[in-house]
C-alpha cells in the first residue's frame, strides 16, 4: 500500500521544513534587526560573503540602506509564508464549505454558487487581486481576505463534482436507510471521501498564493515597506539591479525554492489520490 | 446550431455578471473619486457639479443602469487621471498587448507541447525528470523576477561578457527614437520585442509542458496505443497519429485555460519592458486609482477570457477524433 516516496517529493518536503525553520529562528538567531538602519555610508552595498566598513560579515550582503539582506530575507520569509499559507487554506476552507453546499443543495443554492464561481474565473486572478488591492487599503488584512476571496472557485468546483457522485452511492442509501440525520450523513459519510482534491487544491494553492503576494508586493499594493516581503524586497533591489544584484536574487530565488517545493508536493499528491480513485 | 446560440447566451450573462461585479467592487470601495479630485477647501457647489460631471450623483441603481448602457454603446467613460475617454487609452495600448499576447501564446503552445510529448515518449528516464524539475521550477518563478534577470543579462550581462552594442538586445519599451524607414522600424520593433515574448513564452511553455506531458501519458495508457499497435502500425505512427491525437482536445482545452495566466504574465512584463500595452495601462491606472480605467481594462480582459472559453467550447469537439464526422 504504501509506496515510496520519490526523491524530488523527499527534497521538497526537507527544504520547506528547512526555510519555514530558519525564517522563524533565523531572525532571532541573528541578533540583527533587519529593519533599523544603521551607518548607511559604511554598510551599504557590501556584496555576499565579504565584511562591511564596520567590520561586520554578511552571508548574502546588504542592501542599499546598510541592511543584512539574510536577516531581512528570513524576517520576510516569515511574512509571505504566512500570507501564502493562510491565503491558500482559506480559500481552501472556503472552496469546501460552498463546493459541498452546491453539491449537496441542488436547485438555487448550487445555480448560485456555480455562477459567481464562473464570474470570478472569467477574470484573470491578478487583475481582480490588482483591483482590489488599489480600491481598498493595501495591506496584509486585505491581501488575505482577497487571496482567499479569488481562490476558492478551482477547489469549489472539485467538491461540487466529488459530492455529487459520492451522494449516489450505495453507502449513503444504507447511511439514510440505518436512519442517519442529513448532518450525519454529511459530517460522517460525504466529507471524509471529498477532502482529498481539498488538500491537493490547497498545497497547490499555497504556491500560487505566494507568488501573487510577492508580485503585489513587487508593486507596492501588498506587504507595505519597511516590513519586509519577499515581493517588496525584490521592488527595492530593482534599482541596484545593475550595481548590487544580490538585493534583487535573493529573495527571487527564495519565492522560486518555496513555490517549487510546494508544487512538487502538490502534484505527488494529485498524482497519489488519482491513483486511488482509479483504484 | 442550437448549441451555439445556448453557448452564445450563457457567455453574454457571464460578461453581464462580470460587468455588475467590476461596478460593485469600485462603488463599494472606501473613499470618494469627486472628493479625491478636488482641494480639501472646495465648496459643496462645486463637489455637487464635479459628481454630475463623472456621473456620480443619483441613486445607485440609476448610476448601474446608466454605467451598463453607456457600456453597450461602447462608451468607456473618461478617465480621472487624464480627462480623455477610456477608450482613446484603451484603442493605444489594445494592439500592443495582442501582438504581445498572441506571439507568446503561439510559442508558448509549440514550445510546451513539443516538451510534453517529447517527455511523455520517455517517461520515466532521466531526461523526464529533469525536464520535468526544469519546467517545475521555470513555472514557480514569478514573471516580474524572470524580466529582471533578463532586463540585468542582455544590460550588465552582454556588456561584461564584451557582446558588442550592436548585437546586444533593447531591455526597454517599443522601438528606439530616431528609427524612421518603415523596414527599419520594423526590424527595430521586433528586437523590442523578443525579450518580453521569451520571457512569456518560456512562463508559459513550462505550464503547458506540464500539463501536456500528463495529457499523452493517460492517453498513450489507453486502448487507442494497443489498438494501433495490434492492426500493425508502426510505434512511430502509433504515436503521432492516434496517442497525440486523443490528447488533442485536452491540450487545446488547456491554450484556453491559459490565457488567464499570459495576462497576468503580461501585466508584469509590460511592467518591467515599459511596453505601453493593457498591462502598463492596467498599472498605472492602479497607482492613480483612477476607476474608469481600472474597470475598463477589468471588462476587456474578462471578455477575452470568455470570448477564448467560448471558441473553444465550439471548437473542442471539431478536435476530438473519437466523436467521428458529423
Amino acid at each position: 500500500m504504501t509506496r515510496r516516496v520519490p526523491v524530488r517529493v523527499q527534497l521538497s518536503m526537507a527544504a520547506l521544513v528547512l526555510l519555514v525553520m530558519a525564517c522563524l529562528a533565523g531572525p532571532m538567531v541573528l541578533q540583527r534587526d533587519p529593519t533599523v538602519i544603521g551607518d548607511v555610508l559604511a554598510q551599504r552595498f557590501s556584496s555576499p560573503f565579504t565584511t562591511d566598513g564596520t567590520g561586520a560579515w554578511h552571508l548574502f550582503g546588504t542592501d542599499a540602506f546598510g541592511r543584512d539582506v539574510l536577516a531581512r530575507l528570513l524576517l520576510a520569509g516569515r511574512l509571505s509564508l504566512l500570507v501564502g499559507a493562510a491565503g491558500a487554506v482559506l480559500s481552501g476552507l472556503t472552496g469546501a464549505l460552498l463546493g459541498v453546499l452546491a453539491g449537496w443543495r441542488a436547485g438555487w443554492v448550487d445555480l448560485l454558487i456555480t455562477a459567481a464561481s464562473d464570474m470570478l474565473q472569467a477574470i484573470p486572478r491578478l487583475v481582480l487581486l490588482l483591483a482590489c488591492a488599489a480600491l481598498w487599503r493595501p495591506g496584509i488584512p486585505t491581501l488575505v481576505t482577497v487571496l482567499a476571496l479569488t481562490g476558492w472557485m478551482g477547489v469549489a468546483r472539485l467538491v461540487r463534482a466529488e459530492v455529487q457522485g459520492l451522494v449516489q452511492r450505495d453507502f449513503v442509501a444504507a447511511a439514510l436507510a440505518l436512519g442517519a440525520t442529513p448532518r450525519r450523513l454529511l459530517i460522517r459519510h460525504i466529507l471524509p471521501n471529498a477532502i482529498a482534491p481539498v488538500l491537493v487544491a490547497t498545497t497547490l494553492g499555497i504556491g500560487s498564493a505566494i507568488m501573487l503576494e510577492s508580485g503585489l508586493s513587487f508593486l507596492g499594493l501588498g506587504v507595505q515597506p519597511p516590513l519586509p516581503s519577499w515581493g517588496n524586497m525584490i521592488a527595492g533591489g530593482r534599482e541596484h539591479l545593475v550595481t548590487a544584484p544580490w538585493i534583487a536574487l535573493a529573495p527571487g530565488l527564495a519565492v522560486v525554492i518555496t513555490v517549487t517545493a510546494a508544487t512538487l508536493i502538490g502534484d505527488w499528491l494529485q498524482e497519489r489520490a488519482a491513483g486511488r480513485a482509479r483504484g | 446550431m442550437a448549441h451555439l446560440l445556448r453557448r452564445s447566451g450563457i457567455a453574454f450573462i457571464l460578461l453581464w455578471l462580470v460587468c455588475t461585479l467590476t461596478f460593485a467592487l469600485v462603488h463599494s470601495a472606501p473613499g470618494d473619486a469627486a472628493l479625491l479630485l478636488l482641494p480639501p477647501e472646495a465648496d459643496a457647489a462645486t463637489l455637487a457639479r464635479l459628481r454630475a460631471d463623472l456621473q456620480l450623483d443619483g441613486p445607485l441603481l440609476q448610476q448601474y443602469l446608466r454605467w451598463l448602457g453607456n457600456i453597450a454603446r461602447g462608451d468607456l467613460g473618461t478617465s480621472l487621471a487624464s480627462g480623455r475617454p477610456v477608450i482613446e487609452s484603451v484603442a493605444a495600448a489594445l494592439p500592443v498587448s495582442i501582438g504581445l499576447g498572441l506571439s507568446s501564446l503561439l510559442l508558448t503552445v509549440l514550445l510546451g507541447v513539443s516538451i510534453g510529448s517529447a517527455q511523455a515518449r520517455r517517461v520515466g528516464s532521466t531526461t523526464d525528470t529533469a525536464l520535468t524539475m526544469l519546467s517545475t521550477t521555470l513555472y514557480s518563478a514569478p514573471t516580474f523576477w524572470l524580466s529582471l534577470a533578463a532586463v540585468a543579462a542582455v544590460t550588465v550581462g552582454a556588456a561584461s561578457l564584451g557582446v558588442p552594442a550592436a548585437w546586444r538586445l533593447p531591455a526597454f519599451a517599443l522601438r528606439d527614437p530616431g528609427v524612421l524607414d518603415e523596414r527599419g522600424a520594423l526590424a527595430d520593433l521586433l528586437r523590442h520585442a523578443v525579450l518580453p515574448v521569451m520571457v512569456l513564452a518560456v512562463t508559459g511553455a513550462a505550464g503547458v509542458a506540464r500539463f501536456a506531458r500528463s495529457a499523452i501519458v493517460e492517453a498513450a495508457g489507453g486502448d487507442v496505443r494497443r489498438t494501433a499497435l495490434g492492426k500493425g502500425l508502426t510505434r512511430r505512427d502509433a504515436w503521432s497519429r492516434h496517442v497525440v491525437r486523443v490528447a488533442l482536445p485536452s491540450i487545446a482545452a488547456l491554450v484556453a485555460l491559459s490565457v488567464p495566466g499570459i495576462v497576468a504574465g503580461s501585466v508584469f512584463v509590460e511592467g518591467v519592458f515599459a511596453w505601453p500595452g493593457m498591462g502598463k495601462l492596467l498599472l498605472s491606472a492602479v497607482a492613480q486609482r483612477d476607476h474608469p480605467v481600472i474597470l475598463a481594462v477589468t471588462l476587456l480582459y474578462a471578455t477575452a477570457v470568455i470570448v477564448t472559453n467560448l471558441l473553444t467550447d465550439l471548437v473542442l469537439p471539431l478536435l476530438d477524433p473519437r466523436r467521428g464526422r458529423a
